[in-house]
């Protein structure tokens, strides 16, 4: 083939064989399409990561490091692993998607994936200091409230704790349990107070805790 | 055959610009696409054969190019050169058929396509010796630099051209000609070592 014959080949299927000029309408759709993926798909990420953040802060999973062995199980327990690879999966979408557009390639790709990060992250956490979390999760019904965490001490407002020592009267707030008084018997290192803020493992039978362990709140 | 279905002369619209041939397309003249192949054919085939090292495939290549680029006449975005607009439809096109036939022998009879010929003849050898000692030499330098090389050397493009056909940032087409500079001078000191 030679660059005549390319010529007569393009011009024959323009002409003879119904190669046509695709709509602009087509391209309009399609940015559009993008643009709106892009938005659904950071907006998802926005949510997801401001409800690890609100997880986190709520269910405090880092404080349970600080019982070695004991907590590692609830630590795991507690970590709020979906909405952070929901978080993950949605920024790389909604980044491979931005890759398409002409202005990704005007400057290195890292800033943009540096810079979609942290606005997300900047975002989600605006979110939860405005106290957004709280007012959203005690207006869902409630079979939806579980969506922003581990909610299976809630049943507990009041009732004993029982450390293998003489029962003692406590609080249980939604997700820490608050001493009034305990037995100076208790083997424990840590000194606690009345009106302790602290933080237990252990079991949930009828009204009571069983404690393996327990530590003070951070 | 209407008035603007006429073929005409090519070389009375040499004052018409890329994007106004466009323009005419668009409102539907389609005969003032042949002016976009007159001036575009040599150079796509010429940069496709760097790429792809076989003159025929190169060929197939730049086709397709022209209907691809005539069907996506309406995408076409005024910010960018009609140049490396029509380029960069090349080069994917290109890249898919060097990842559809990975491994194509270096095709010799190409060097003559390569080079733009002179009324001398001793001037056109050696141009051709160059030329075809440049091409071993750009075989064997890996892809993603011989694209750069090729661009700023053989088809003249600035450093703004190659980050719009390859849609990299400016700052990574200068890291790239550089290391692919490098590679290409260590490539003919080891030759000369020989």
């Amino acid at each position: 083939m030679n660059e005549d014959k390319i010529e007569k080949n393009v011009m024959e299927k323009i002409e003879k064989q119904g190669v046509k000029i695709k709509p602009k309408y087509i391209y309009s759709v399609v940015y559009g399409v993008l643009i709106s993926l892009v938005i659904f798909f950071m907006t998802g990420a926005i949510i997801s990561s401001n409800i690890a953040i609100y997880t986190i802060r709520t269910h405090k999973p880092f404080n349970y490091l600080a019982f070695g062995d004991f907590g590692l199980a609830e630590f795991f327990n507690r970590f709020p692993y979906l909405p952070i690879i929901i978080f993950f999966t949605l920024t790389i979408i909604g980044l491979y998607i931005i890759r398409q557009f002409d202005i990704s390639y005007k400057r290195t790709f890292l800033f943009f994936v540096i810079g979609a990060f942290i606005s997300i992250i900047i975002i989600a956490l605006s979110i939860d200091s405005l106290g957004f979390d709280e007012k959203i999760e005690s207006a869902l019904p409630k079979p939806l409230q579980g969506i922003f965490g581990n909610q299976k001490h809630e049943e507990l407002k009041t009732g004993y704790l029982d450390i293998s020592t003489e029962g003692e009267v406590f609080l249980v707030t939604k997700y820490e349990i608050f001493i009034l008084r305990l037995e100076k018997s208790w083997k424990s290192q840590i000194q606690f107070m009345d009106n302790d803020c602290v933080i237990v493992i252990g079991s949930i039978k009828d009204k009571f805790i069983d404690v393996t362990a327990i530590a003070k709140c951070k | 055959m209407d008035n603007k279905d006429k073929v005409l002369p090519i070389e009375k619209f040499e004052d018409l610009t890329d994007e106004e041939c466009v323009k005419q397309i668009l409102a539907g003249d389609k005969q003032k696409y042949r002016i976009i192949i007159s001036r575009y054919e040599k150079k796509l085939v010429r940069y496709v054969t760097y790429l792809c090292y076989d003159s025929t495939l190169a060929e197939d290549v730049v086709q397709e190019t022209f209907i691809k680029v005539y069907s996506n006449l309406n995408s076409f975005k005024s910010e960018l050169k009609f140049s490396s607009w029509i380029y960069r439809i090349a080069h994917n096109e290109a890249m898919n058929a060097v990842k559809k036939f990975r491994f194509i022998p270096y095709d010799y009879d190409l060097v003559s396509l390569l080079i733009p010929s002179s009324s001398n003849v001793a001037e056109d050898y050696e141009k051709e010796e160059i030329v075809k000692n440049v091409n071993l030499y750009l075989q064997r330098i890996p892809l993603k630099y011989r694209q750069v090389l090729s661009l700023y050397y053989l088809e003249d493009k600035s450093y703004g051209e190659i980050s719009d056909i390859l849609r990299l940032p400016i700052g990574t087409v200068g890291t790239l000609l550089n290391r692919a500079k490098k590679k290409f001078k260590d490539l003919v000191k080891e030759e000369i070592e020989k």
